[in-house]
């Protein structure tokens, strides 16, 4: 089936796995993992020896303009917990931030965002999405000041604004009023996409970013997250799925208990070495 | 292998779908509207005293301290919190400016003194829920009793009383020549400005959206803490305002002013449609549900039913407008087969709620009898 | 190699265990509290120490020990009961009228009566919330007037005096046959039934669960909407034997009986340990927070704190617990790792 629609049924033995994906997706997808080779500009975020009590410790990267960097490890390894120190929803407790040189001690989410920094959660229901209200007011979120005029609600700008992102990310739904939870993952994954792009972040932190959908909104999502990077936006992307950090990184961190237990650069990066890293600690590759 | 052709599915569509003229009668406010016509109508067939402007206007005025107070707590519950201190605040503030005008000093600063206690007491909510992040519940339990014992503890059992005509103005004169009560004037005027924050601002949006999903929110880099702090704040100047107003009406203050009040103003507020998990409800529901409330406590007032016993009419009420929808809207889920244990037990309990008004009535005509 | 997923498990249990070491530390916190009250209260006013004081506290919060295990088992649930209040007044005078006219009723009946009175109260309020999706604080709140309203219009403004009731049904809370008031006896028994009830029964731990993750219960096999109704039913239960005890011990039954004591047992439940958003709360714990409401009410009186003061202690006195609470509870946190 595909969006609503009865395709096609055939026996395993017959189709391949493009032929499935092109049924499921309407057209053919020549690589699922569109990364393009990037010459990565300066560095725009630095993070030395990051630690949370109690979560994370000794956390030290750098990411720059342009490069995707992908985060590895298993679940529980404290992924998630680094970026939401960077993103001030559970501030670090030692170590510092620095953004374009800059040292900053991240607080808030608010501050974040100011800095040029934009977050898509890990779990959309909880922390992305609002779920109960429509298109228009999710996407609008973040920058509905910008959309209001002194504090007004701005019907008409914001109600542009947000159509205008969610056309661009090719949402798929009746109406921009529908209710968020109504849609697909694939298409709430969408939505929270628009709400972040439509802050024009500089860096971007993906949590799982294609958990949970459909073959044909990943190939989306991946294509986006190429195009970003060549346009020189900096992508942070937690990842559980191998052939996605393989696939879509520029380089690999790996993170396991808290702990950095492995750096690779794309040429370096293999399966065995990620696992191996994730599930035991190993003395750091070298990164370049 | 075939292969079909799949035709590409709708993108989005800018403008809101037309919905049928039938579906916008079945908002909230219009079921309060029909409620309130309901009312009217009886009450006028019952007594001829009801629809007399100035019975109108001497009654409306019972229900604006209620009403002040009622307007921040909307914010508040459309955020998934609760303010249980609301009529302790309003007691305290009223009791202050009475110890302060009993000292000698001045209504007009001792008013003003009473506004900014208010407006404390709120903030002291606010940094406990907001910044503590303690329990809205729990932290308003314990100034409920908190604020209540303050205003024991300042007029102790005397009474203050004696308050300049230019103040008692505010609670029991009128608008320039007309028969609305100065109070109610200032109800309609900050029920206009909170309903305008609420529906037509961002911060109103931002209330709405923390009530849906406050950690969603957070993440969106909207400063939840802050606006509950706000929310709070405002919430103890309204309560202190409506203390000023109650002592203004009066013409005296005494501690325990408003007792019970804040239970008033949460069942209008929640009569009114604001969904008590939080993320749903309007002003104008807030605003028509008290109208509702106060005209039937009026018309029952003049049918000379005790103030308690029409708590019995308002608690059933607040019951049933939210058994009711949930009731019809189970309905619409069609079943086939009657669960008949479910219908047995219902049928059930409907009996030994029968059989305990029966007991109700027949001890309490052997006592009634003699007295 | 280590195998991180009994890592994982072994930080899920030792946080369930942290949980509860935290609760028993609270009920440490709550005894040290009360013992340093106590040695400073004795200070102040030595008439503190003696029996005859001892035996007017455990008077004084026997009834609210009983409603505030009622309201903890409610509040467990993730609900809360403001209705009590009105329960206890509506079972009040309709005791009192009935043992008015029947004076020579053994007392037995008086109580079972009472019970079964508050019983249909209490499962009015479970209905409501079970079958009719009303929430909790809603529907108590309106049960609350409703009830109130009710003891009015019974009554019609007559109360009944100490002059109307029996002997043996005053006796019945404060005589001593077993060295304590019996109401204290009562209340004891009380305690240790919710505690059997609580901790050693199938029932009892499905009250946690429920309160715990409600979407899991049903999952578990437990029937939620039972137990919810269950809980209500009993708060209406010993609303109706503290009405009983009440019209007993104070010789009365007036409209305004017990006018806004559910406030009280939220208080006791809170400060006992109970948790506002349900699954945690222990009798014991409970039992401390009444004691410790007793105790400052009781200290007040005797260091000649004016009355009017005494309200404002209390409330001031909750949200200390509950502040010092969610201290102790990050600081805990914080050096857990």
């Amino acid at each position: 089936m595909r969006d609503g629609s009865y395709v096609d049924t055939c026996s395993i033995k017959d189709v391949s796995r493009d032929d499935l994906i092109r049924l499921m997706v309407g057209r053919t997808i020549t690589n699922l993992f569109p990364k393009q080779d990037v010459k990565a500009g300066d560095v725009i975020l630095k993070v030395e020896n990051l630690e949370r009590a109690g979560s994370f410790r000794n956390v030290s990267f750098e990411l720059r303009c342009g490069e995707i960097l992908g985060m590895a490890g298993l679940v529980g390894a404290g992924r998630t917990n680094v970026a939401r120190a960077i993103f001030g929803v559970e501030p670090a407790t030692a170590g510092s931030i620095q953004i374009e040189g800059r040292k900053v001690a991240i607080t808030s989410p608010q501050q974040a965002i100011k800095l040029g920094l934009a977050y898509v959660p890990e779990d959309r229901q909880l922390h992305g999405l609002i779920p109960a209200m429509n298109i228009t007011s999710n996407i609008s979120l973040p920058m509905l000041s910008k959309y209001a005029r002194r504090g007004w609600l701005q019907d008409k700008t914001e109600r542009k604004a947000a159509y205008d992102a969610a056309l661009q990310m090719e949402v798929r739904a009746n109406n921009i009023w529908q209710m968020a939870r109504e849609l697909s993952g694939g298409n709430q994954q969408k939505i929270v996409l628009s709400k972040w792009l439509s802050t024009n972040p500089r860096i971007l932190i993906l949590d799982e970013p294609t958990r949970g959908i459909d073959v044909g909104t990943k190939a989306a999502v991946h294509a986006l997250m190429s195009r970003l990077a060549s346009e020189g936006m900096a992508i942070l992307m937690i990842s559980s799925e191998l052939p996605e950090i393989l696939g879509m990184s520029d380089r690999v961190i790996v993170l396991r208990e808290g702990h950095m237990t492995g750096h690779f650069s794309r040429a370096e990066a293999t399966q065995e070495k990620i696992i191996s890293a994730a599930t035991q600690a190993v003395t750091l590759g070298s990164a370049q | 292998m075939s292969a079909h052709i799949v035709p590409e599915s709708k993108l989005i569509n800018e403008y809101a779908p037309k919905r049928s003229f039938l579906s916008i009668f079945q908002r909230w406010e219009w079921m309060l509207v029909g409620l309130i016509l309901v009312d009217v109508f009886i009450n006028t067939r019952l007594t001829p005293y009801f629809m007399d402007a100035r019975n109108l206007s001497r009654a409306s005025s019972d229900f604006m301290e209620i009403g002040l107070m009622m307007l921040p707590m909307v914010f508040i519950i459309i955020t998934g919190n609760i303010d249980l201190s609301v009529a302790s605040n309003m007691g305290m503030s009223a009791s202050f400016m009475g110890l302060l005008h009993n000292m000698g000093v001045n209504i007009w600063v001792a008013a003003g003194a009473a506004l900014l206690l208010g407006t404390l007491g709120g903030m002291l909510n606010g940094y406990l829920i907001s910044k503590v992040k303690l329990p809205a519940l729990v932290v308003t339990l314990g100034t409920y009793a908190f604020y209540r014992g303050l205003a024991y503890g300042f007029l102790g059992d005397q009474a203050a009383r004696g308050y300049p005509e230019a103040f008692t103005y505010f609670g029991q004169g009128k608008v320039f020549q007309t028969l609305v009560p100065f109070s109610v004037a200032l109800f309609l005027f900050m029920a206009v400005i909170f309903g305008l924050v609420l529906h037509r601002t961002t911060f109103g949006r931002y209330l709405y959206s923390i009530g849906n999903n406050e950690n969603a929110t957070n993440y969106s880099g909207i400063p939840v803490a802050k606006i509950k702090f706000v929310i709070y704040m405002l919430s103890g100047f309204m309560a202190s305002l409506a203390g000023l107003i109650l002592a203004a009406r009066f013409g005296s203050t005494r501690p325990d002013n408003g007792t019970g009040l804040e239970l008033a103003v949460i069942t209008a507020a929640v009569l009114g449609g604001v969904d008590i998990n939080g993320g749903k409800g309007s002003m104008s529901g807030a605003a028509l549900s008290l109208l509702l409330i106060g005209l039937m406590r009026f018309g029952m007032g003049l049918k000379n039913i005790q103030g308690q016993v029409q708590g019995i009419a308002i608690g059933l009420l607040l019951i049933f407008s939210i058994l009711i929808p949930s009731f019809i809207r189970s309905l619409s889920t069609v079943r086939k087969t009657i669960n008949w244990r479910s219908a047995l037990s219902t049928f059930i309990f409907l009996l030994i709620f029968v059989l305990f008004f029966v007991f109700f009535f027949w001890s309490r005509a052997a006592v009634i009898a003699s007295v | 190699m280590q195998n991180s997923t009994s890592a994982t498990q072994s930080v899920r249990s030792s946080l369930s265990n942290l949980l509860w070491s935290l609760v028993r530390f609270r009920e440490a916190g709550i005894s040290i509290f009360i013992l340093i009250l106590v040695f400073v209260v004795t200070l102040r006013a030595p008439s503190f120490l003696t029996t005859d004081n001892f035996n007017d506290i455990l008077l004084n919060i026997s009834i609210l020990a009983i409603m505030a295990l009622a309201q903890t088992m409610v509040i467990i649930t993730h609900g809360i009961d403001l209705s009590v209040s009105s329960m206890i007044g509506l079972v009040a005078m309709m005791v009192a009228f009935v043992v008015k006219q029947n004076p020579e009723m053994p007392v037995i009946f008086a109580v079972l009566l009472g019970m079964a009175l508050g019983s249909v109260l209490g499962s009015f309020n479970g209905l409501i919330i079970t079958r009719g999706n009303v929430p909790p604080i809603i529907a108590t709140l309106g049960t609350l007037s409703i009830y109130r309203g009710l003891v009015f219009f019974y009554s019609q403004g007559t109360w009944i005096n100490s002059f109307e009731l029996p002997k043996n049904f005053k006796m019945l809370s404060k005589g001593t046959p077993l060295g304590l008031p019996n109401m204290v006896i009562i209340a004891i028994l009380v305690a240790i039934v919710v505690y059997y009830f609580l901790n050693h029964t199938r029932t009892g731990r499905d009250i946690y669960a429920v309160g715990t993750n409600p979407d899991a219960a049903p999952f578990a096999g437990i029937r939620k909407e039972r137990i919810i109704f269950l809980v209500y039913l009993l708060s209406g239960l010993l609303a109706g034997l503290a009405a009983v005890l009440w019209v007993s011990r104070f010789e009365s039954a007036q409209t305004n009986t017990a006018a806004g004591f559910e406030l009280q047992t939220v208080a006791a439940s809170v400060v006992g340990g109970v948790s506002i958003s349900g699954g945690v709360g222990t009798v014991p714990g409970v039992l401390l927070g009444a004691l410790l409401l007793g105790i400052i009410q009781n200290s007040l009186t005797l260091i000649r704190i004016s009355p009017f003061w005494q309200l404002a202690a209390q409330g001031l006195l909750i949200l200390i617990a509950v502040i010092s609470d969610k201290w102790i509870l990050s600081r805990v946190e914080r050096t857990k790792k």
